[in-house]
């Protein structure tokens, strides 16, 4: 007799996923922490009619209600590892009801601690003959974030080895599944894993007369209540432990596409859950029939990965607390867009956090202004010139300003204000009062002060970099020299006025 | 069941105005309405878009501009009648058939989503993606011309911006596939109807959400990154 095959399938979430198996119609629907089985079951019943075709109504019997192929729960996967659901016996005390664990998951060793991500999202439907909300319709999901990857295992039996090949279409390509898959819900890429980890394994049984079972998927018992030693592969002579068992159970309904219907309510023990018995000691045979029907699966739903336990797993013998701390991972950060969407955003993020930097900058970079003008204005007393003939006016400034409110970046900042064709300061008419230099006045180490000159000076990337009070990238100071520039547009025509009335009071 | 992987297109929401996809839920105190986001980046919702495409695409059929028996091949149907109570709710879904189109969230382009999903937390300041949205106030005047005491509210809105739905036909069992649709006809159904899709969001008869629908052949943006 041949083995079962077995294959592991890695399902990534491109999108959010929705996987409800109970009939709610009340309240926000949360999703289960798990990929069910039975879904890709339901993806494989795409070709239910071909496989009945291949060998008749026996096969498919055997595929899709008997369990020949046994769909497991699709697990969380972290760091290249399954995880196992978190045992309820970590609580702290029975008595006392914990948290909500249904989202939390460990690692087989009980070192790594990992809590799905959720995400909730509120929804309405639009009556369209009115083209308003219809009322009744509010409903909330919560579903399973997209980007976190699951680990499923098929176990296909020798009897139904003729579904292969049709397994083989269920990998290596994206799948809509579970709720709202029509829109927005449920895009899953499913691949299957060549080098797959190993399935979690059972623990010391030999000469055991103590067995702690963890439930890693729903448990539906044959007998609803009556949880018999021989429903796990025990003796028939061990007996419940109800001290050291941890039990809870649900409602579970999954609804058949076929019949457009929920199947009948069952109770099923959730994952997680703790049963421990107790008899005499195991023997060789005892212990590897034990194994035996674990791994075929307990009770009913097997075909869609109910039934999975561990007997005695290292992780139920571990204390909750020693947790491993491990810093998470950062992913490499991608190149920013370009595009203008993002440029606006630079410049709206630069405008609202480097401010206080441009408005301190411009601000010492003003006092030279003052300085030039005070210089300008007396040689233009001393000549009998007007002022207006030897420095920029509050118009000239204005122009500045709007030329700098439509820079780009600082190629193009520079290019409106300093081109000799085209910028404000160099071009036309009024080029030649951002040239005057004021006779004896060193202000710049380089060159002689003039208007232009500090003007280029106080926007120059190398100073703004120095000057600002933190580092800044080129975008950044692209934007840190425009709200410069806006600033000295504005304070300066301030400063000539202020100027004006002090040289009118001598 | 086609075995072959599904038909894809690209739906290209053009925005010109301030827009707003609606959460549900609102801040006490800012910005009021929050717009619907993922990883920070604004979207239009997969549903909402789906709506949106099945009410352009059900005025075109009732215009006489597209064949009839498109609405309910692309988009599904209801039934005849609405159900009357709680048991005929129950019967009613065995009236319905399922719609061949699947729609995805209209998202911006692959490059912001790669930016935002590995960004750096923001640790102090201000994290630019808060500063992508505008805050609109608005109050109700009552029959006398004064503002209506408590009507004082608020809601975020975008900027104009450009996003792309990926879509996809995959008639699920049942879909009700017209006899006169060949390979490709759902393209040129949403490309004759998209015109009438005019605007998107909350207040889009109150000037926002204007927007430019277009439909192009190409796969989509890519299904989505992995982790």
């Amino acid at each position: 007799m041949t083995d079962a095959t077995t294959i592991v399938l890695r399902l990534d979430l491109e999108g959010d996923a929705l996987f409800i198996d109970a009939p709610t119609s009340a309240g926000p629907q949360e999703t289960l922490s798990t990929i069910p089985g039975g879904v890709l079951l339901g993806v494989l019943a795409r070709w239910y009619d071909k496989i009945e075709a291949t060998g008749g109504p026996d096969l498919s019997w055997r595929v899709f209600h008997a369990g020949g192929v046994r769909f497991g729960n699709g697990l969380p996967l972290v760091d290249g590892r399954p995880l196992l659901p978190r045992p309820r016996s970590w609580a702290a005390e029975k008595a006392k009801p914990g948290d909500d664990e249904s989202y939390t998951f460990v690692s087989e060793d009980g070192r790594v601690h990992h809590k799905v991500a959720t995400r909730f999202a509120r929804r309405t439907a639009i009556d369209h003959n009115t083209g308003r909300v219809r009322g009744g319709f509010l409903f909330a999901y919560r579903a399973l974030m997209e980007g976190q990857s699951f680990v499923s295992r098929i176990v296909v039996a020798p009897e139904a080895k003729v579904a292969l090949p049709f397994l083989e279409r269920l990998y290596d390509r994206t799948w809509r599944i579970g709720r709202s898959r029509h829109a927005e819900y449920g895009r899953v890429r499913i691949t299957r894993l060549d080098d797959p980890p190993a399935p979690p394994p059972h623990g010391g049984l030999i000469g055991t007369n103590a067995v702690s079972l963890l439930a890693v998927s729903d448990v539906a018992p044959l007998d609803h209540g009556r949880l018999d030693a021989t429903l796990f592969g025990l003796p028939d002579k061990w007996q419940p432990c109800p001290g050291k068992t941890f039990l809870a159970w649900r409602t579970l309904s999954v609804y058949n596409g076929h019949r457009r219907a929920f199947d009948r309510e069952r109770q099923v023990i959730v994952p997680g859950s703790v049963l421990a018995f107790t008899g005499p000691a195991l023997s060789q045979d005892q212990a590897d029939r034990l194994c035996a029907t674990l791994d075929a699966g307990v009770g009913l739903g097997t075909e869609r990965g109910l039934g999975a336990c561990l007997a005695n797993p290292p992780i139920l013998e571990r204390a909750e607390g020693a947790v491993d701390q491990k810093p998470a991972i950062a992913a490499v950060p991608a190149a920013p867009p370009d595009d203008a969407l993002f440029a606006w955003l630079t410049r709206r993020h630069a405008a609202r956090t480097l401010g206080d930097d441009a408005r301190a900058i411009g601000r010492k970079n003003a006092e030279r202004f003052e300085k030039l003008y005070d210089a300008l204005w007396r040689e233009a007393r001393a000549t009998g010139r007007p002022p207006g003939d030897l420095a920029p006016s509050p118009s000239q400034w204005g122009a500045v300003r709007d030329e700098a409110n439509r820079a780009t970046d600082l190629k193009d900042l520079r290019f409106r204000l300093f081109d000799k064709d085209e910028g404000c300061c160099a071009a036309g008419v009024g080029a030649r009062v951002w040239k005057e230099e004021a006779p004896g006045l060193t202000l710049l180490e380089d060159k002689p002060a003039s208007a232009r000159a500090l003007l280029e000076a106080a926007i120059d990337p190398k100073a703004l970099g120095k000057q600002a009070m933190v580092d800044l990238s080129d975008a950044a100071k692209a934007e840190l020299a425009r709200l410069v520039v806006t600033d000295l547009a504005v304070h300066v025509p301030r400063l000539m006025a202020d100027l004006a009335r002090r040289e009118e009071a001598r | 069941m086609p075995e072959s992987s599904p038909e894809t297109a690209s739906l290209i929401l053009d925005l010109h105005d301030y827009w707003h996809c609606a959460t549900g839920r609102t801040e006490r105190v800012g910005s009021g309405a929050r717009v619907v986001r993922k990883h920070g980046l604004p979207l239009v919702p997969g549903r909402t878009v789906r709506g949106l495409l099945r009410e352009a695409v059900r005025q075109a059929e009732t215009f006489g501009h597209v064949k009839p028996g498109v609405t309910e091949w692309l988009f599904g149907g209801m039934g005849a009648a609405q159900p009357q109570d709680e048991a005929d709710l129950t019967m009613v879904r065995f009236r319905t058939t399922p719609g061949a189109l699947v729609v995805d969230d209209a998202t911006l382009p692959q490059a912001w989503r790669i930016w935002a999903r590995t960004r750096p937390a923001v640790a102090d300041g201000v994290d630019p993606l808060d500063l992508m949205g505008e805050t609109l106030h608005a109050t109700r005047l009552d029959g006398e011309g004064q503002v209506e005491h408590g009507s004082l509210r608020s809601m975020e809105v975008m900027p104009p911006m450009t996003l792309t739905a990926p879509l996809a036909l995959d008639p699920p069992p049942g879909c009700l596939e017209p006899d006169w649709a060949s390979p490709g006809d759902w393209r040129a159904v949403l490309a004759t109807a998209l015109p009438l899709l005019r605007g998107l969001g909350s207040h889009r008869n109150r000037g926002l959400g204007r927007v430019t629908a277009t439909l192009s052949n190409g796969a989509g943006q890519g299904a989505g990154d992995p982790a």
